[in-house]
């Protein structure tokens, strides 16, 4: 028997040795949600596996680098594969086989693009502070430190981080998205002046709910003095399609005030906003990417000249309002408040919960 | 804005004007009520007995009266069986003793007779954990720490919004003290001098379904003696369903000796109940968490001996594996705080689950 099955790798890996070559995908494109069947023309494909046993197996089939979940060998120049659920980008697909043949894959770029609302299949993870170390007054230096850790029994794909700017302990391979492992903690910090956006949308499959995250923006200058400041991490069912108040706002020269503003990039581009007795239409600004979410910052809240003496000097209420967009879309929105004291640099958070 | 609000008074005046010209009804009375407990999901058929019950509130028009309330809920039906004799279907409510209450047009019967609700909350009422709401407790070196809640009604709703357990507001007899909501208006916010504490650790507060969506608040813990110092710490308001019978993971936890880490166990259920806590993937220990006192009363645990300069930790708090069967695991939510021992400065570490 094991002679026998010697035998037949070394006659399949003498038999087969031409390499994958991918010369075109057809359908070019699909849906977000997956469950395109795709046919992938070339020469040299083969269901030889070397390693399989009995040695036959499909090919593996990559969107991106994410695995097609079912692939069908057909002939030597036409497989089948069905796409997997995947942020709309434009991907590489490629041909992984173990036949013996060297290197044994292809890879064929922008072969296939996955289209239509990236909300249809994955649920958006806000990271309303996601920035390289930046440097802030008096000396001081703000570090953004992301975990993630799934606590689930099954990996979870993970869209949206960008290999060439973002250091992850431990690494992962896989430049758009990353499998994060069961029970393992993984630690996300981005390189000094490598982006410029403030805030990182990304994605996990809908409905998954094995992740714990931890977001913590420390005072690297002054660490004896505290742990940083928690940031939430924003799911999608904390965005408002209505409105937001933030209580107990100080009103206090030893503070400074800094809102931040987040939108999914769709519905309408302003927020009305509303303290004390004045009101502002505040601009979104849409993000480049999928990955960045519409932001606004609001940083001055002094209060209008007209202003009366208001009953309570010492705090006020933040109202934020967002108006239907165009084709009554609805404008999901989330916003926070960091209150930081002018000498200490002390960092604390006023976020809206409902 | 006034114009809702108004109308139904101006209404009610005119309906009293008319009602009493025309109609000659004495005040209701209730003298028994049988029987006088009853399942939270509702349902129970209550004859009320009494005096001057009257569905008459203007000639020839029936304006659905009498009116039955059991605490702020109306009676799911009412039939009038005679002027002495009411038999009204009770609503789901939070298990508790409340008033019952019979109206005429005219006027509301003066005595209310208790009835009770036995069993679980009903699923029509979201409970909110307050992790911390204490009065004023000293801390190291001379601080003072003071809880303060905050919440309003966010967002265009004229009713108000009902919340359960945070306030007692007996100006005459109190059948039901912390039965009691306190009604959050547009016009009417609750401030930290309306909240009443029961010498508890935590609290556990109750607010309709529907009103849920219109419910904001905020709770902030603040060392007075350092009021300057720092704008105070945002603690969470937890929704029930971050409550969990799985895994827990706080990530980033330090253990550097300057910082005192305090984990905090909160368990809804009126048994006590035994969860691992876990410091990378290692268990640390097993903590008993209390039973629950009543509903608006969390068991809590704490638990401060954690190892001092192993580095970020990972703490994971989970039941312990002889709990395998999901049915027997209650669900539980934990957090913890880590505060600087020389500036007492505190910051939150909380498990969200993505």
């Amino acid at each position: 028997m094991r002679i026998a099955k010697a035998l037949a790798v070394l006659f399949f890996t003498s038999a087969a040795m031409a390499n994958p070559v991918i010369t075109s995908v057809t359908p070019r494109f699909g849906p977000v949600t997956g469950g395109t069947t795709v046919q992938i023309h070339g020469t040299g494909f083969s269901n030889n596996c070397i390693t399989c046993s009995p040695p036959f197996g499909d090919p593996q089939v990559y969107f991106g680098s994410a695995l097609a979940p079912s692939v069908r060998y057909m002939s030597p120049t036409l497989i089948e594969a069905v796409t997997p659920p995947h942020v709309p980008v434009d991907v590489s697909v490629s041909v992984y086989q173990a036949d013996g043949s060297d290197p044994g894959y292809d890879v064929l770029n922008d072969a296939f693009s996955f289209e239509g609302d990236v909300y249809t299949a994955f649920d958006p993870l806000l990271f309303p502070i996601f920035m390289p170390p930046v440097p802030g007054q008096a000396g001081s230096e703000f570090v953004t430190t992301a975990r993630l850790w799934n606590k689930g029994l099954t990996g979870v794909t993970f869209f949206g981080y960008d290999r060439t700017c973002t250091l992850i302990d431990p690494p992962v391979s896989a430049t758009d998205r990353f499998g994060l492992d069961p029970r393992q903690e993984y630690e996300l910090t981005l390189w000094p002046e490598c982006s410029d956006s403030i805030a990182k949308l990304f994605f996990v499959p809908k409905g998954n709910k094995s992740l714990a995250a931890s977001l913590r923006v420390s005072e690297t200058s002054k660490q004896a003095q505290n742990h940083g400041v928690e940031i939430p991490v924003v799911r999608l069912e904390d965005f408002s399609e209505e409105s937001i108040a933030l209580l107990d706002v100080p009103v206090d020269p030893k503070f400074r005030l800094t809102m931040r503003i987040y939108g999914l990039n769709r519905g309408s581009n302003f927020v009305n906003v509303s303290f004390g007795n004045r009101s502002l239409q505040v601009p979104l600004q849409h993000g480049r990417t999928i990955f960045e979410p519409s932001y606004a910052v609001v940083t001055d809240f002094a209060p209008a000249d007209t202003a009366p003496p208001s009953n309570r000097q010492d705090s006020m209420t933040v109202l934020l309002d967002s108006p239907r967009g165009p084709g009554d879309v609805g404008s999901p929105i989330w916003a926070f408040i960091t209150v930081t004291n002018n000498e200490t640099q002390h960092i604390t958070t006023i976020t809206p919960q409902q | 804005m006034t114009t809702p609000r108004l109308f139904p008074r101006l209404l009610a005046a005119t309906m009293t004007l008319f009602c009493s010209t025309f109609v000659f009804a004495a005040p209701p009375t209730i003298t028994s009520i049988a029987p006088a407990s009853g399942p939270t999901a509702g349902g129970t058929q209550v004859t009320i007995t009494g005096t001057g019950f009257s569905s008459e509130c203007f000639p020839h028009f029936n304006c659905g009266f009498p009116k039955v309330f059991f605490g702020i809920a109306e009676a799911a039906s009412v039939q009038m069986v005679s002027e002495t004799t009411l038999i009204a279907t009770t609503p789901k409510y939070l298990p508790g003793t409340i008033g019952v209450r019979v109206t005429n047009a005219v006027e509301a019967a003066a005595r209310e007779l208790p009835f009770r609700f036995n069993g679980p909350v009903p699923e029509t009422f979201v409970r909110f954990l307050l992790p911390t709401f204490t009065e004023p407790v000293h801390g190291a070196n001379g601080s003072e720490f003071r809880t303060e809640l905050r919440a309003q009604v966010s967002g265009p709703k004229v009713a108000p919004v009902r919340v359960f357990g945070v306030h007692e507001d007996c100006l005459f007899v109190c059948i039901s003290g912390e039965m009691d909501p306190f009604w959050l208006t547009n016009e009417e916010s609750l401030e930290p001098q309306d909240v009443s504490y029961n010498g508890r650790p935590a609290k556990f507060v109750y607010v309709p379904a529907a009103d849920v969506s219109s419910f904001t608040a905020n709770l902030r813990v603040f060392d007075v003696s350092r009021d300057a110092d720092n704008y105070g710490t945002e603690m969470p308001i937890v929704h029930q369903r971050e409550f969990t019978k799985d895994q827990l993971t706080m990530l980033g936890v330090p253990s550097d000796p300057r910082f005192r880490n305090t984990l905090r166990v909160y368990n809804a259920r009126f048994l006590p109940m035994v969860v691992t806590m876990s410091i990378n993937g290692e268990e640390a220990a097993r903590i008993v968490v209390p039973a629950a006192i009543g509903i608006f009363d969390p068991g809590v645990a704490v638990y401060s001996d954690f190892p001092q300069n192993v580095g970020p930790m990972t703490v994971t708090i989970e039941q312990p594996a002889s709990q395998n069967d999901a049915e027997f695991r209650e669900p539980v939510w934990a957090f913890i705080t880590v505060t600087n021992n020389e500036t007492q400065l505190i910051t939150t570490v909380t498990p969200r689950v993505y």
